[in-house]
């Protein structure tokens, strides 16, 4: 079997092709291992490394300079910082809600103004989060409108 | 970002200048019905609408405020804004003696509150626009889940 690795300019789409005889179960695993390391991240609590999927976070803060996945019940700190994040989460339903903030869309519940000019999310898990006006273009988008 | 901003500060000064006339309009009718008022008086309300624009300037900055320093800061705002209205709209006569300057004062207060208002009504309708679609895509995962059960 030969296996190939081709670096390719940074404006061309990443893929992954496999060439096989026959899709037998051993290659589909294969392919759901490498579609899943995408979904996935890791985070850090009590000492201990979590692997996270990417749907289970319902935000990504930098809290006074280190970084923090937010889940339902529990918060991971990580070592990815604010733009690495974004950079993963491109073409998801992940969006930029403040400066310090990347927010799953799919986890708001409602939203709504403040006479501050800003709006606040609550989330699935009763939480309340900040969206600063600029960014509601972008969830705007994401949710069709 | 410096774009969205000078686009905001755009409206708002078209906002203003709307509020600012209506408010001459309401102002002149109840207390000085027989005045008349020239282009001149046009002009000077751009410059004045223009001024009155200039103290949200002040509210902008590179962090995220809390709700009580976005309150502060209101306030803070509030009394740019009479301090340089009150001199200019004397120095284009709109108002005169303690009267006019109380009434001129509770206006600029009025306007700005306006504003927020406008600017609340408009955040409103987008909220309720993003609340309807999160609730189709609620539905949608539902319906999705209990078709995965099934």
């Amino acid at each position: 079997m030969k296996i190939r690795i081709e670096q390719i300019a940074p404006d061309r789409e990443e893929e992954v092709i496999v060439k096989c005889h026959e899709p037998t179960s051993d290659w589909v695993s294969f392919v759901s291992c490498i579609q899943d390391e995408r979904n996935f991240l890791t985070g850090q609590k009590d000492g201990k490394t979590y692997r996270l999927k990417l749907g289970d976070i319902y935000y990504f803060e930098i809290v006074e300079g280190k970084a923090f996945f937010y889940c339902r019940d529990a918060v991971y700190e990580s070592h990815l910082k604010l733009y690495e994040f974004e950079q993963k989460c491109q073409g998801t339903v992940f969006f930029r809600a403040s400066k310090s903030m990347v927010l799953n869309a799919d986890k708001i519940d409602h939203i709504a103004p403040s006479l501050s000019g800003r709006f606040f999310a609550t989330l699935r898990n009763g939480e309340k989060v900040v969206v600063s006006r600029q960014y509601v273009s972008v969830l705007k988008q994401i949710l069709g409108l | 970002m410096i774009w969205y901003e000078i686009k905001n500060l755009l409206k708002r000064f078209v906002v203003i200048y709307g509020f600012t006339m209506l408010a001459t309009m309401v102002i002149c009718t109840v207390f000085h019905p027989d005045m008349q008022l020239g282009i001149d008086y046009l002009w000077h309300m751009v410059v004045f609408s223009a001024c009155a624009d200039l103290p949200s300037l002040v509210c902008l900055r590179r962090g995220e405020q809390t709700e009580k320093e976005w309150k502060i800061r209101e306030v803070f705002c509030a009394v740019l804004l009479e301090l340089i209205l009150m001199p200019l709209g004397y120095f284009f006569h709109m108002w005169s003696g303690i009267g006019g300057a109380v009434i001129f004062f509770l206006t600029i207060l009025l306007v700005d509150l306006g504003v927020h208002l406008m600017d609340y009504g408009k955040d409103r309708a987008v909220a309720n626009d993003l609340n309807r679609k999160l609730k189709e895509r609620r539905y949608r995962e539902e319906r999705r889940e209990r078709e995965d059960r099934g």
